[in-house]
């Protein structure tokens, strides 16, 4: 069958075609460029101290996401965002710079080394931002991000072949002299064939992440053998992390206008008793499941932890269980995702992930704070006392949410 | 007897304003009537379909300047947070963005005593403004405890600032000075900055007293300020709770500082909690940021949808179209039909005066969660939820109308197989909008009720507003979401079927060759509006609903995906071998697949339960929707505009406006919605007013500002609709041809302009498919439904899909 000029030129321009698309998606990757490097990857094996302090080699642009100034000698080099809670520079200049990571966008004649300690137990290293999600630090995160890029991928073909068909037709199909449009009505066969292709792929896509959505959202960590096997969990398995057999940790969260408060059950591991830690940032442990509680108490707010994959609703009416586990320690954002009035954007808090060591000494020595406050005769308006705040949630039942098998 | 009893004429009821202007709009009307009765029926109270699709044409035209007039202050205030949005600042800028006004400190206590400080900011307390600080924005929570008694504070103080000099290298929280840098008793702070007459109404809680005539004395604000104990107010008592004691160390935040000498503050917050700010110096912060934008992102949402798409689509170019399109002399209830059209009045002003009362316009989102819709002070979310509740009215005769007209006026020989695609697309969504409408006018009375009768099918028990118990209880929130999502995700298809159907249409006639797969065109469209009811519960996935409801909608979702995919490929299949015309509704129909593509395509990551969770409420939404009702059905409603234009007015537009103006859209918007993508899956909040306030989105604000650029480039493209529009209504090259573009639908039998009543000359028939362009062995390429046809046989179609026959 011999090839006519005319399919030789839509031949080509079809090839043109794919490569612009081509070129537009490599363009777009380019111009949004940020960091794919984390932090996590220099993340040192031993816990750092002002004794021990970490100091890392960066690459240029190897990391960032955000702005700031560094100093260093006479250079004045621009970072975004430096992780820890101080960040000292080598060669004793200080850094005036908003956390999570950093990078260096211009460096000085010698390659510009970046140090890192710690500040009493708050160390930690806030997430980076890979091309699309914040870097994940939840067990369950690396199954969604992978059924992300999944569908990135399944999106992103079907996007350059139906663009790069579009792109073709509409350079070749002009109206011209001589041209003649095919009288066509339709095609069966392609029809039945796109039709079953893409429920194929559409169904195979909904189970694939049927069970995910369920271990994250339903199945709630009461103890790991409890919980069906879950691909994680194998991956963890021979990790440092080994969750097994070990109880989750307890939260319970209350949104409020405009403000986040974490109730921690202290050293009896109760609710509702005295040595309760109530604190306006929530600290967890590395390791181990968190189980939380949300609430609200006026209007919707929502739960989000961008390095988590968590993101839950706080329901008026409704207390609604929720998990993740924080595979590395460090600091990170919580935010309101669910339009909350007026403040809205201003609720905004943080989650400081500690080693467990470090962990059990913070509620030891709170949770002894707090006994001994809650013991002396005036003690704190927020225990006990008509018309405060935990006070709320100790005397206002609510029907728990949709798992209610997870307190068994 | 409450209801006779005449109303004091000091009570001036706001919300009785859009009555007065409904009933005086009703007298314009009358008035007009009679002294004018040729111009009242004719472009006024006119039974004719194409004058009411006219009407609902140039009055959506209209609201989208003012709808994307409030989406240029969302893009300006999330390029500069911190500024005053122009124009629109006049009226929401006292109301408070995040942001600082550079301001002295003396000249901002200055400013505070000018300040006519109302009531209702007042039942929150005292706000704060003026500090000091350096110091970076860092929080971290101060769990030493710093008693306030340490600080030399007292039950009653007021502080507006507290400075921490940190000394040490170490341990920071022990190494904090704390002094008080300005501080007052709260009775007295209130005094020095509020009017008198204010300080007495809150003293009292009695109705207003007259306003004294000389500046409040020491003696007369010392008879007005209630005793500490007698205070009533909400604000204040927790106010109080907040300074005394050790509260202040242990719930709120403070600022750290990096290095020796850097100063902290704390801002007292109107509800009287404290939170650290990285301010700088002389600053003054306005009282809480927000509300403004809350108004300005809602009403440009409920705006576009209720007031430009809905109407366009389903008012203007169904009414328009439609009874053209099957050989109709009109609609079936003419008097139903311009009741739908002045139904849209009362919406209209209940709308248009939200901006005038309390608030400026609702500010709970188009979405109108409650508890939030219900908890927001001023009559502007009540007037919203009037106003949507009438556009329902508006849908529900219009939709009426469509499906009677479709099902029993059409011409003979015109089947249902024989209909063209816009008029499918329309049978379909008057389907969707008459099932679905009433759910949403029954939850907004629903809505309307909580707000103003004190029931509570939204409320729950046990809520508590600033640690004050409720009364209202026993309803369900989630009860809200269900019923405004059964109706508004059909509206997703309402907003977009009909696009699809014109875009069919324009493309054919464009592409001068039949639309490939028509019959799978319309299966998929009634696929669509069939699963278009069961797939609500995707907007719902974080929502606290249970999670094996949200599986059961991830499958639905996935699947409505199918017949969204199948017309995109007969669109492709359509362009290919075809012949296009360079018209401007060419290229908006192709704008229109190029844009549903990318649209369409993000839409999956949504459905994804597992992924929905990163990007749910995140920009990734933004940009997918916007993609979806910006990129895809506005520019189908440009290209009807520009492919029906000589048939409604008989003038030609300018087609090298046109093109400019296509083009230029087509480029801005993309600049402005493609970056969402990205920013929304990296975490940037929709809804936020100052996203930057997290530390994590601090890099975003330089992509922001390039897309409002582009925003307003996009908003400038649009003068070009504008003033083609208007220009070529009068100014216009003239057409008498009935048949410009040569196409096939009986719209095209029809003068041009059509006949006023009646439209055709004589009673169309119909004698084949309505696509049947560029048959072989014809001498023109297109083959017109109303022509009869002639002793040769039908050429045989080269597929198996069969031409259509006669029946």
């Amino acid at each position: 069958m011999a090839i006519s000029p005319e399919q030789k030129k839509h031949g080509a321009v079809l090839v043109v075609s794919l490569a612009a698309i081509l070129a537009l998606c490599w363009l777009m990757r380019v111009m949004f460029e940020l960091p794919t490097t984390a932090l996590s990857d220099a993340l040192p094996a031993t816990q750092v101290t002002a004794a021990n302090p970490q100091y890392f080699n960066l690459e240029d642009g190897s990391a960032f996401n955000g702005m700031g100034k560094m100093r260093i000698g006479d250079e004045e080099l621009e970072i975004a965002r430096v992780t820890a809670e101080k960040m000292p520079i080598a060669k004793g200049s200080s850094l005036l710079a908003n956390p999570n990571t950093f990078k260096v966008v211009r460096r000085g004649a010698n390659e510009t080394t970046i140090a890192a300690h710690a500040a009493g137990d708050e160390v930690g290293y806030s997430a980076g931002t890979t091309f699309f999600f914040p870097e994940n630090n939840a067990s369950f995160g690396d199954d969604v991000d992978e059924l992300f890029y999944l569908i990135l991928w399944i999106t992103g073909i079907a996007f350059i072949v139906t663009e790069a068909f579009f792109l073709f037709c509409v350079i070749c199909f002009w109206d011209g002299p001589g041209k003649q449009a095919a009288y066509v009505h339709g095609h069966h066969k392609f029809e039945m064939c796109a039709t079953l292709g893409v429920v194929i792929i559409l169904v195979l896509l909904g189970l694939w992440q049927s069970e995910m959505w369920t271990q994250m959202k339903q199945v709630m960590p009461v103890s790991m053998a409890g919980r069906a096997d879950f691909k994680t969990q194998e991956r963890l398995a021979d990790a440092a992390h080994d969750a097994a057999a070990k109880p989750p940790i307890h939260v319970q969260i209350v949104a409020t206008r405009f403000k986040w408060y974490f109730r921690h059950p202290g050293l009896d591991g109760k609710f509702a008793t005295a040595d309760d830690i109530p604190s306006g940032e929530l600290f967890v442990p590395e390791g181990r499941d968190v189980l939380f509680h949300l609430r609200t108490q006026d209007v919707l707010h929502s739960f989000f932890l961008p390095n988590y994959r968590v993101k839950q609703d706080a329901v008026p009416g409704m207390a609604i269980p929720g998990w993740f586990r924080p595979l590395r320690r460090g600091t990170f954002q919580i935010m309101c995702a669910e339009l909350c009035g007026e403040g809205h954007t201003t609720m905004g808090t943080r989650l400081h992930v500690k080693t467990i060591e470090d962990y059990r000494a913070w509620v030891a020595e709170k949770s002894a704070e707090w006994q001994e406050l809650n013991e002396e005769e005036d003690r704190p308006d927020w225990y006990g006392v008509e018309g405060k705040f935990w006070w709320w949630w100790d005397s206002n039942e609510v029907r728990i949410g949709y798992a209610e098998d997870y307190l068994k | 007897m409450f209801l006779l009893q005449a109303p004091k004429a000091t009570d001036f009821d706001v919300t009785l304003v859009p009555w007065y202007l409904i009933f005086g709009l009703m007298a314009i009307l009358a008035i007009v009537r009679f002294v004018n009765p040729k111009f009242f029926f004719k472009y006024l109270w006119s039974m004719d379909h194409k004058m009411i699709g006219k009407q609902f044409l140039i009055s959506s035209l209209l609201w989208a300047v003012i709808g994307g007039a409030l989406a240029l202050g969302v893009r300006w205030q999330l390029a500069w947070p911190g500024s005053e949005v122009p124009v629109l600042h006049q009226w929401y800028g006292e109301t408070g963005y995040l942001g600082a006004v550079p301001m002295e400190e003396d000249e901002a206590t200055e400013y505070l005593k000018t300040q006519d400080l109302s009531e209702e900011i007042l039942s929150y307390g005292p706000t704060a403004f003026v500090v000091k600080a350096a110091g970076p924005e860092r929080y971290a929570p101060l769990q030493s405890d710093t008693p306030a008694e340490d600080l030399g504070l007292e039950r009653g103080d007021i502080v507006t600032a507290i400075k921490g000099t940190y000394e040490g290298p170490d341990d920071y929280s022990e190494d904090f000075t704390w002094t008080v840098e300005s501080k007052g008793r709260f009775d007295e702070f209130r005094a020095s900055i509020v009017p008198l007459e204010v300080r007495t109404k809150y003293a009292t809680n009695e109705v207003e007293q007259d306003r004294p005539d000389h500046a409040p004395t020491d003696d007369e604000i010392k008879k007005h300020t209630p005793a500490p104990e007698e205070l009533t107010d909400l604000g204040e008592r927790m106010f109080q709770d907040a300074v005394k004691e050790r509260v202040i160390a242990q719930r709120e935040e403070w600022s750290v500082p990096n290095k020796p000498g850097d100063d902290v503050v704390l801002v007292l917050y109107r509800n009287g909690s404290f939170r650290s700010e990285d301010l700088e110096w002389g600053k003054k912060y306005e009282e809480m940021p927000g509300e403004g934008y809350n108004v300005f992102m809602t009403m440009h949402a409920s705006i576009m949808i209720f007031f430009v798409i809905i109407p366009i689509l389903v008012g203007a170019f169904a009414n328009f179209v439609v009874p053209l399109q099957i050989g109709a002399h009109d609609m079936a209830f003419p008097f139903l039909n311009a009741l739908s059209y002045w139904l849209m009045w009362p919406a209209f002003i209940f709308m248009g005066v939200s901006f005038f009362v309390e608030g400026h316009g609702a500010g709970a989102g188009w979405t109108a969660y409650p508890p939030l819709s219900h908890l927001i002070d001023g009559d502007g979310q009540t007037l919203w939820c009037m106003g949507v509740w009438w556009v329902g009215w508006s849908s529900i005769c219009g939709s009426i109308n469509y499906i009677t007209t479709i099902v029993k006026m059409r011409a003979p020989g015109m089947t249902f197989f024989r209909m063209p695609l816009t008029t499918w697309s329309i049978f379909i969504t008057a389907l969707l909008v008459l099932c679905a409408t009433p759910v949403l006018g029954s939850a907004m009375v629903m809505l309307i009720s909580d707000r103003t009768l004190g029931s509570s099918f939204f409320l729950p028990t046990g809520r508590a507003v600033s640690d004050t118990l409720q009364g209202q209880g026993q309803g369900q929130v989630i009860l809200w979401q269900h019923l405004f999502w059964f109706y508004s995700h059909p509206a997703v298809y309402i907003m977009v079927l009909p696009a699809m159907g014109m875009v069919s249409d324009m493309l054919a006639s464009a592409s001068r060759k039949p639309i490939f797969g028509y019959r799978p065109m319309v299966y998929s469209m009634v696929a669509i509006g069939g699963l278009g009811f069961i797939v609500w519960g995707h907007h719902m996935f974080q929502s606290g609903m249970n999670p094996t409801l949200g599986r059961t909608f991830m499958i639905a979702t996935m699947v409505i995906a199918l017949p969204s995919a199948v017309k995109t490929f007969n669109w492709l299949g359509t362009i290919y071998k075809s012949r296009m015309q360079l018209q401007p509704y060419t290229v908006a129909a192709l704008a229109f697949i190029c844009m549903w593509i990318v649209g369409g395509l993000s839409g999956i990551f949504m459905a994804a339960t597992p992924v929905d969770i990163q990007i749910h409420d995140t920009y990734a939404i933004v940009a997918h929707f916007h993609y979806v009702v910006f990129g895809a059905t506005l520019f189908a409603v440009f290209g009807g505009i520009y492919y029906w234009f000589p048939k409604m007015f008989g003038t030609y537009m300018n087609r090298r406006l046109a093109f400019a103006h296509l083009i230029g859209t087509f480029v801005f918007f993309n600049i402005v919605f493609f970056p969402m993508h990205v920013l929304g899956s990296r975490g940037m909040l929709r809804r936020t007013a100052d996203p930057y306030f997290y530390p994590n989105l601090h890099g975003m604000q330089p992509i922001n500002e390039f897309m409002t650029y582009a925003a307003m480039a996009l908003g400038a493209t649009q003068i070009l609709l504008a003033f083609n529009f208007f220009w070529s209504m009068y100014k216009g090259k003239k057409c008498t041809d009935r048949n410009p573009w040569k196409a096939n639908t009986l719209l095209w039998d029809t003068p041009t302009p059509p006949v006023e009543h009646g439209n055709f000359e004589a009673a169309p028939a119909v004698y084949r498919g309505p696509y049947e362009y560029s048959v072989p062995g014809r001498d023109t390429d297109y083959w017109p439904q109303f022509e009869e046809p002639e002793a040769e046989p039908t050429p045989t179609p080269s597929e198996e899909e069969e031409a259509p026959t006669a029946s």
